[in-house]
């Protein structure tokens, strides 16, 4: 019973963070047709920077929303200055061009602040913990929880009830067409990388808060992203919410019944036997089709 | 014969839509040469041509697709060549371009509410009455509000790119290819409701590979050979000289 709510518990947590991570990835990817391996340098900003706030004397659940706000500007920048000029090339650019800017952030992240582990303390409000049948649940990991399906309750209603969100639907599916209602399309691709670094950071910042931020959680967790992606498939909310949901239950799984050095490997066993018996990923949506 | 070819000068200041000496194409290939006509407030003007004379290429430099290579373009008073699509369409100028491309996964209603992404009055009431006002037109589009549209007919997807284009409130519409590919009931029915929206007040631009159809609606008709207007005259004029319709149109 205890086992079983830990599992619970732990599966929520995951599934809250896969799902920020890999809902900004997968939009980048959809709409833009760009492979965003960047994706875990922004990851790695957002921790780095909830962890600077907070040193600098910002409340880190305030440090939050001001690192995703901060983010969502770097992400807009990017685009327009970076990510703008391979938008129309082959896929093959956008990786690259994308791949030598997270080895640069993560460089630069090594640079200014050393490959050490750096936390956060948490406040005394975030310190205690509460025991559900045995299974112990930390106040912050509630709150993360908590927000980060918050944030995934927004994006939804933000993509799905909203005209903008229309709009980045509509690009998605047919640029041109788009311009021929008046979508500013540079514009919504803007926006689009916007979001996705804002999510990328929101999920780097509670990982700082949860453990660390350091130069190598950007890969560490694009991997998780790119996993769940592969798994739930593109072109929709739901798909990386299912990968995640698949991914954050398995690994809790097997990290409480066999211990957390097997849980790395559950991702690539789970990305393995998709691609062998069913290869369009489990919604039947292949995950590299735009 | 009465059909005229056409003599270009000085923009028209008085017609909505001016062109003048427009040269254009894709990329560095050039497929429009020299293109000049006005379209005038409140008509029906047709363009017919061969398959390949480059009517959709001169759809797409007014909508602003493609920039085009040498020429002037004035709608509504001021010059669009070179101007965004967004600029155009927010001028009034829409369209219902070639092959409906609606957003096909998306809802009827999200792609019609998407024609009005550029007004600049979007209040509640302005959208819901543009909404009322296409379905007032095409009730099976009112029915069918919640489906996706790449599910639908072509007649009716033909519909809600018309509906998707009317949503912006436009001065012009511009469709190309009414009838690709639809049963001759159904272009009844759109021929009969395009007659509706011009008498409300929406000039149209016709492009339409179907001679009798796009003579049978417009007030003027433009003919387009290999990238240039060979002829310009009334659909009478053009209807009644079989050895116009044989040389350029192949039928
Ligand atoms: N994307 C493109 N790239 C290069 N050339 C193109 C492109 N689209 C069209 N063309 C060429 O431009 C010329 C005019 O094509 P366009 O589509 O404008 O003709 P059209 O009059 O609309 O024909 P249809 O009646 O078949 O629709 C053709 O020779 C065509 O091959
Ligand atoms: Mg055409």
């Amino acid at each position: 019973m205890q086992i079983c709510l830990q599992i619970f518990f732990d599966s929520l947590l995951l599934i809250g963070l896969y799902s920020i991570g890999a809902l900004g990835f997968a939009l980048i990817w959809g709409v833009l047709n760009v492979l965003n391996i960047a994706h875990g340098a922004f990851i790695m900003l957002g921790g780095y920077l909830t962890f600077l706030l907070w040193r600098n004397g910002l409340d880190p659940l305030l440090a939050i929303p001001a690192t995703m706000a901060a983010l969502f500007a770097v992400g807009w920048l990017i685009q327009r200055f970076l990510i703008d000029y391979v938008v129309s090339g082959p896929h093959s650019l956008g990786i690259a061009l994308t791949y030598g800017l997270n080895l640069v952030l993560i460089g630069l992240a090594l640079y200014f602040f050393t490959a050490e582990y750096r936390s956060i303390n948490l406040p005394p409000y975030l310190r205690g913990y509460v025991d559900i049948g045995g299974a112990k649940l930390t106040y912050v990991r509630i709150v993360i929880m908590l927000i980060a399906f918050f944030l995934t309750a927004c994006v939804w209603w933000f993509m799905d009830r909203t005209e903008l969100g229309a709009a980045i639907r509509a690009t998605r599916l047919d640029m041109e067409a788009a311009r021929l209602v008046g979508i500013k399309v540079r514009t919504i691709f803007d926006l689009t990388t916007g979001i996705s670094a804002m999510l990328a950071g929101a999920m780097g910042g509670l990982i700082a808060l949860l453990h660390s931020a350091s130069p190598a959680m950007g890969d560490q967790y694009l991997l998780q992203v790119l996993i769940v992606t592969v798994l739930g498939g593109l072109g929709s909310i739901a798909g990386p919410m299912l990968g995640a949901l698949v991914l954050g239950i398995s690994t809790s799984l097997v990290s409480n019944l066999w211990g957390a050095t097997y849980s790395t490997l559950v991702g690539a066993t789970l990305v393995l036997l998709v691609l062998v018996l069913k290869p369009s990923g489990l919604r039947g949506r292949a995950f590299y089709e735009a | 014969m009465g059909a005229s070819p056409v003599s270009p000068g000085a923009p028209d200041a008085s017609a909505l839509l001016s062109v003048r000496g427009l040269d254009g194409g894709h990329g560095p290939i050039q497929v429009l040469a020299d293109i000049s006509f006005d379209v005038r407030e409140g008509e029906v003007m047709a363009i017919i041509g061969a398959n390949g004379a480059g009517k959709t290429t001169l759809l797409r430099i007014l909508s602003g697709l493609i920039q085009p290579m040498r020429g002037s373009i004035r709608f509504a008073g001021r010059e669009i060549a070179g101007s965004s699509s967004d600029e155009i369409v927010g001028l009034g100028l829409c369209q219902a371009p070639e092959g409906r491309r609606l957003f096909s996964g998306l809802t009827v209603e999200e792609n019609l509410r998407l024609g009005s992404f550029r007004r600049r009055d979007k209040s509640r009431r302005v959208v819901a009455d543009a909404l009322d006002q296409v379905f007032a037109y095409f009730p099976r589009l009112a029915e069918r509000r919640g489906q996706l549209a790449g599910t639908m007919s072509g007649g009716e997807q033909q519909m809600c790119a018309i509906g998707r284009a009317l949503m912006a409130g436009p001065r012009l519409l511009a469709i190309d290819e009414l009838s690709l590919g639809l049963a001759p009931v159904i272009v009844e029915e759109l021929v009969a409701i395009l007659y509706d929206i011009h008498e409300a007040g929406t000039t149209v631009l016709l492009v339409e590979q179907d001679v009798s159809v796009a003579l049978g609606v417009a007030d003027r008709a433009l003919v387009m050979q290999s990238g240039k207007i060979v002829l310009q005259s009334s659909p009478d004029e053009l209807l009644a000289d079989d050895a116009i319709i044989k040389s350029y149109l192949g039928g």
